[in-house]
C-alpha cells in the first residue's frame, strides 16, 4: 500500500474542506467568493494528492542509510588498496554504456585510457603494466540513467540538466549554475542537502553532489572529468571540474 | 525550499490573491474558475524542473480543469442560444 505522506494528508484535508465549503457557500450562503475559495481548495487538494503520489515509497532516512553503507564499503576498499588518486568520471561511451568513475592505482594521472573499458571492478585501462584501476559506479552514474535525454555540451544545457536532476528528480539542492572556461567547469549548487564527509570515497571521487555534476559533465561533453575542488560556503557548494582530453 | 513546497505555495498565493481581487469586482464563478485554470497552467509551465512523474500527474489535473472550463463555455453558449441559465 502506498504510504500517506504529508502531501497526501494535505491534499485529503483540502479536498474534504473544499467539498463541503463550495456547496454550502453556493446554495446556503449564496456567496460567490467563498464558493470560489472552496473550488480553489479542491484544485489545490488535487494538486497535493498528485504530488504526494510521486514521492518515493522509502523514507529519506532509509535512502541515507543505503548511501552511507555503500560509501563506507567502497571507502574501505579504497583505503585497503591505499588509493589516493583522484577518480576520473568517464562518459558511458568509454565504460560499456554505463557512466562510471575510474580510480587509478597510480597517483600520477593516466596518459591514456582504453577506448572501451570492460565491465569489471578491477580494470586495465592502459598499455603499461601499472595502468590498473578500480571502475566504480557512483551516485552520478545512477543520476545519469534517470535523465530522459543526454544534455548538450554547452554550459546552459548542462546547467538545465543539472538543475533538473538536483532540484526536480532528486530534490537534493535548490538550484545549480554552471560556467565553462576552456577545460575548467565551475558548478555552484545552492543549498545542497547531501553532505560531504571526510571519508576516502569522497576524497577520491568528490561528494554526492560533485559526483552527479561530474558524471553529467562527462556524459554531456563525452570527455573524462575530474573533480578538482569542492568548497562549501554560506550554504552553497562550489565544485571545480576539469575536462580531460577526449583521446585520453 | 523544496520544489514541491514552492509550487504549492505559489499556487495557493495566486488562488488567494485572485479570490480577493475578483471578490472586490463581483465576478461570477466562471470567471474565478477560468483565472484559476490559467494560473494552474502557468505555474506548471514555469516549474520546469519538477519530477517527470509529477509533471505527468499535474498535466492530468490540468486536463480535468480544462474539461471543466469547456463545460462552462458550453453552458454559456446554451444560455445565449436558449436563454435558459444552466449554472
Amino acid at each position: 500500500m502506498r504510504s500517506w505522506n504529508t502531501y497526501v494528508w494535505l491534499g485529503v484535508g483540502l479536498c474534504f474542506t473544499g467539498v463541503w465549503v463550495a456547496p454550502v457557500a453556493h446554495f446556503l450562503l449564496e456567496s460567490t467568493p467563498i464558493t470560489a475559495l472552496g473550488m480553489s481548495m479542491l484544485i489545490l487538494g488535487a494538486v497535493c494528492l498528485v504530488l504526494g503520489r510521486t514521492r518515493p515509497r522509502i523514507s529519506p532516512e532509509a535512502s541515507s542509510l543505503l548511501l552511507e553503507t555503500s560509501v563506507e564499503n567502497v571507502s574501505s576498499i579504497l583505503e585497503e588498496l591505499g588509493l589516493t588518486s583522484r577518480g576520473i568520471y568517464l562518459p558511458s561511451s568509454k565504460a560499456q554504456g554505463v557512466s562510471q568513475a575510474l580510480v587509478p592505482l597510480q597517483p600520477n594521472p593516466p596518459s591514456a585510457i582504453a577506448r572501451r573499458l570492460p565491465k569489471r571492478l578491477i580494470v586495465k585501462y592502459g598499455p603499461r603494466p601499472e595502468d590498473m584501476g578500480l571502475l566504480i559506479t557512483t551516485p552520478g552514474s545512477v543520476a545519469v540513467r534517470m535523465l530522459e535525454s543526454i544534455p548538450g555540451p554547452t554550459a546552459a544545457e548542462l546547467e538545465d540538466s543539472l538543475s533538473s536532476v538536483l532540484d526536480g528528480l532528486l530534490d537534493v539542492a535548490d538550484a545549480a549554475r554552471v560556467s565553462m572556461n576552456g577545460q575548467a567547469v565551475t558548478v555552484r549548487v545552492s543549498h545542497p542537502r547531501l553532505e560531504y564527509s571526510n571519508v576516502r570515497y569522497y576524497q577520491c571521487l568528490g561528494g554526492p553532489v560533485a559526483s552527479i555534476a561530474a558524471a553529467l559533465a562527462a556524459e554531456a561533453t563525452g570527455r573524462p572529468v575530474v573533480v578538482e575542488k569542492e568548497e562549501y560556503s554560506r550554504g552553497n557548494s562550489i565544485i571545480q571540474l576539469r575536462l580531460l582530453d577526449e583521446g585520453l | 525550499m523544496r520544489a514541491y513546497n514552492r509550487y504549492i505555495l505559489v499556487l495557493a498565493f495566486l488562488f488567494l490573491l485572485t479570490t480577493v481581487i475578483l471578490s472586490a469586482s463581483h465576478q461570477g464563478l466562471d470567471v474565478y474558475f477560468s483565472v484559476y485554470l490559467i494560473e494552474c497552467l502557468a505555474a506548471t509551465l514555469l516549474f520546469t524542473h519538477l519530477n517527470p512523474r509529477a509533471r505527468k500527474g499535474l498535466d492530468r489535473v490540468s486536463y480535468v480543469l480544462f474539461a471543466g472550463f469547456l463545460l462552462l463555455v458550453a453552458a454559456e453558449v446554451v444560455e445565449i442560444i436558449t436563454g435558459v441559465s444552466i449554472l
